[in-house]
């Protein structure tokens, strides 16, 4: 298993390219690397250790990667907008079951809820948060289910 | 009057009879000569001797001188017979000393000779440089003790085999296990992966089936769709694919959700 890899700035941001066992990484990169393209041929342990976050890397000529917070953040929003989709599926269930049984108290619990989640990717702490670890321990599981970032 | 005859003294008969001649009387009684007539003998032979003596001397000087002269020519002789046995024994100890010395040599130059034979046939066996990972050669190993994939021939054929195949970690690249697969190159985006072959196929018109899995690698992981994707042109060359997955780091929006940890692709052509 290769531990190299080729980083470079692909047309719409970094690219990572792993060569196979037996290929050098010079080969590799002359196969898919454009030839006016920056690189850098690092080892795979010089990355970010983020790789939950792969997609909030941009290129560095230094090293490689490094992890842009700011996309991250935003990542880390439509994780929580993807998790939330079937919790405000389950909630227009139980709102129409509210209706049904004219509970009232039910219904505006059931409304609290989804106003919770609909808040949720506003939440100030996604917008405060300064690391990749301040982003990850942000999960309401008492409204999104488990955390995807757990072990 | 006793005659005293010294030893080997010869009378001549002269000397005798001149004797008997003057003094020629018999004893009547005995009809011999008187003793008193006889000549004195001793005194002829004295005489005889006397006279000789010098010649007698001088023979024995001239015997002796020879003698003296034999004896100094055959120490003379000797002498020159020692140095030439001398000069004999060195040029025998010389000669000796080169014979061993030649030995030696031989020795050492059979030696020489064995080594550069067996040099010659190390040579012999061993591959010229010319001829590693070139056609008709021999291949060469890599850094890694096995033949780069550029020496071997393209994998699979057209009646079944894959010509490529990989199963790798679409989180980070990692591939797990290939054949003919140069690299994997996780691109910019969500699940976007380019996948690239060593021996490129004989066509861009190749025949790829995909697979992916996502979710909890251990428990609870579920068929991922991989498919090439519409928005990126092109696709594929006889060199590559792109492949493109849903759920690669991302649920609806292509950026969030569960990795895909397992991508998995065949190539026929």
């Amino acid at each position: 298993m290769s531990d190299t890899l080729i980083a470079w700035q692909g047309p719409d941001g970094l690219a990572l390219t792993v060569p196979a066992d037996g290929v050098l990484p010079e080969d590799a990169a002359a196969a898919v690397v454009p030839k006016d393209a920056p690189r850098i041929i690092l080892p795979r342990s010089a990355l970010p250790n983020a790789w939950d976050f792969l997609s909030a890397w941009d290129f560095d000529e230094k090293t490689g990667a490094r992890v842009n917070i700011a996309r991250a953040r935003d990542v880390h929003r439509d994780r929580i907008r993807a998790a939330r989709a079937p919790a405000l599926r389950a909630a227009d269930v139980d709102f129409i079951r509210a209706i049904e049984s004219s509970d009232d108290e039910a219904r505006a619990a059931v409304a609290a809820r989804r106003q919770a989640l609909r808040d949720l990717p506003a939440s100030p702490e996604i917008e405060a948060a300064g690391t990749l670890a301040d982003l990850r321990a942000f999960w309401p599981s008492e409204l999104l289910g488990p955390s995807p970032y757990a072990a | 009057m006793t005659t005293a005859f010294q030893p080997n003294t010869v009378l001549r008969a002269a000397q005798l009879n001149a004797a008997f001649a003057t003094k020629a009387n018999l004893d009547p009684a005995t009809g011999k000569v008187r003793a008193a007539e006889l000549p004195d003998l001793g005194a002829i032979a004295d005489e005889a001797l006397d006279a000789r003596m010098p010649a007698i001397n001088a023979s024995i000087a001239a015997v002796q001188s020879d003698a003296d002269a034999a004896a100094q020519a055959a120490a003379t002789a000797q002498g020159a017979a020692d140095a030439a046995q001398a000069d004999a024994d060195a040029a025998a100890a010389a000669a000796a000393a080169a014979l061993a010395a030649a030995q030696a040599a031989q020795g050492d130059a059979d030696e020489a000779r064995a080594d550069a034979d067996a040099a010659v046939a190390l040579a012999g066996a061993a591959i010229p440089l010319s001829e590693k990972g070139a056609a008709g050669g021999v291949a060469s190993l890599g850094s890694d003790g096995k033949v780069p994939a550029a020496q071997l021939p393209p994998l699979g054929s057209s009646s079944g085999s894959a010509r490529a195949w990989a199963n790798f970690d679409g989180r980070n690249g990692t591939i797990r296990a290939s054949e003919n697969i140069a690299s994997v190159t996780l691109l910019a985006g969500t699940g976007n992966y380019r996948v690239s072959f060593v021996n490129p196929m004989p066509h861009a018109n190749f025949a790829a089936v995909f697979g992916g899995r996502f979710g909890d690698e251990a428990s609870d992981s579920t068929v991922a769709i991989v498919a090439e994707p519409r928005s990126v042109q092109p696709t594929r060359s006889a060199s590559h694919i792109d492949l493109k997955t849903n759920w690669q780091d991302g649920w609806a929006g292509g950026t969030s959700g569960s990795p895909i940890h397992t991508v998995m692709l065949a190539v026929f052509a």
